[in-house]
């Protein structure tokens, strides 16, 4: 696919970066000097120089061709005019505006551009996940015919429950027991007859629709 | 009040927002007032409004507002729901565009007016349903057709 980036900041470098290494057709516009350095020595001579909400530098950039637009600039008022100069003037299927709060998100989905992301919010999430602020941590995504994690399971001093076999649990449906590691040491019973202690880690493979109800069980 | 053209436009008063107090937002402001319209002008720099209030006097009905003309809560604060007119005179095309659509599509504001200085903005948001003013355009035109005069 053509894609053209608008905004060579660490999102931008970074997306760019995965999209050449499933050979997709990357283009980024900037006009930081300091940035257009870094890109071209990380990532070879994909940028083009100038200001990505105007029409000549969106067309040196292939947005006639593209696919997808990104707008990653730190500037949430150009991401907005720059994507809809994408959408409007070169008519591109899929437009995708970097955010840094919620202030503009109704606006930017009543104009019509068809992804707005929060990167503060996707990276306050992320954090939250590491602190253990959840029962269950999603460690990878596993692939199969249907969504499902690799997760860790932190069982809590009050859960209820702790004293019981894992074989009495109610365990939901798409839920796979795989191993429990104690004071870092994996647990050699079988996973069945092994009795859960408080601070036990349990470590699963789970449907993604099924995450809620796992979570709610060791709670 | 020196131009009858303007006078006789505005017979009947405005609520206006001026959004930006640049050179342009500022001798609008005074403009819009002078004609009889209510003027609210807001800019995020208090001693951009200072400057305008020491052009003015009380009679001239320009209230100034120190915020963000492309934040939510400011335009709560702003009441900007009942209001003809909204103009956008920032420096930057992109935040009177960002200013302009909230007024637009959030508050219902019919009349906007963005200050803008590149031909494919311009063509882009007055197909939107915006009033765009190209000043780069205006000026270079106007100073090629006084140096072809000379």
């Amino acid at each position: 696919m053509n894609v053209v980036i608008f905004g060579a900041t660490a999102v931008g470098q970074s997306l760019a970066k995965w999209l050449l290494s499933e050979w997709h057709e990357v283009s980024i516009i900037d006009n930081d000097n300091a940035r257009i350095q870094e890109t071209e020595s990380n990532l070879g001579s994909i940028i083009v120089e100038g200001d990505g909400t105007h029409q000549n530098i969106l067309e040196d950039a292939g947005t006639s061709r593209a696919e997808i637009f990104i707008a990653s600039s730190e500037s949430e008022a150009d991401n907005m005019v720059a994507c809809q100069m994408a959408k409007h003037l070169f008519n591109v299927k899929h437009t995708t505006c970097m955010t840094y709060s919620d202030e503009n998100k109704t606006l930017f989905e009543l104009l019509g551009i068809d992804s707005v992301i929060n990167v503060t919010k996707t990276a306050l999430r992320a954090v939250q996940e590491t602190l253990n602020v959840d029962v269950i941590l999603r460690l990878m995504e596993v692939p199969g015919p249907t969504p499902a994690n690799l997760v860790c399971i932190n069982v809590a001093q009050g859960s209820e429950v702790v004293g019981e076999k894992i074989s009495d649990l109610q365990i939901p449906d798409g839920v796979s027991i795989k191993m429990i590691v104690r004071s870092g040491a994996i647990i050699e019973d079988s996973i069945g007859n092994a009795t859960i202690r408080a601070e036990d880690q349990i470590l699963a493979i789970a449907d993604v629709i099924n995450l809620d109800q796992l979570k709610e069980l060791f709670q | 009040m020196t131009n009858p053209e303007i006078a006789k436009a505005n017979l009947k008063s405005k609520r206006v927002v001026v959004a930006g107090c640049s050179s342009y937002g500022r001798s609008l402001a005074i403009t819009l007032a002078k004609a009889g319209n209510q003027i609210t002008i807001i800019d995020k720099n208090k001693s951009k409004l200072d400057e305008l209030s020491q052009l003015t006097d009380k009679s001239n009905r320009i209230i100034g507002f120190v915020g963000d003309a492309t934040i939510m809560t400011d335009l709560i604060k702003l009441d900007i729901s009942d209001v003809q007119l909204f103009v956008c005179t920032t420096n930057s095309d992109s935040t009177n565009a960002l200013a302009g659509q909230k007024a637009q599509q959030m508050f219902g504001v019919e009349d906007i007016v963005c200050l803008m200085s590149d031909n494919s903005r311009q063509k882009l948001y007055e197909s939107l349903g915006i009033k765009v003013i190209n000043h780069s355009q205006i000026t270079s035109e106007s100073l090629a057709s006084i140096c072809l005069e000379t």
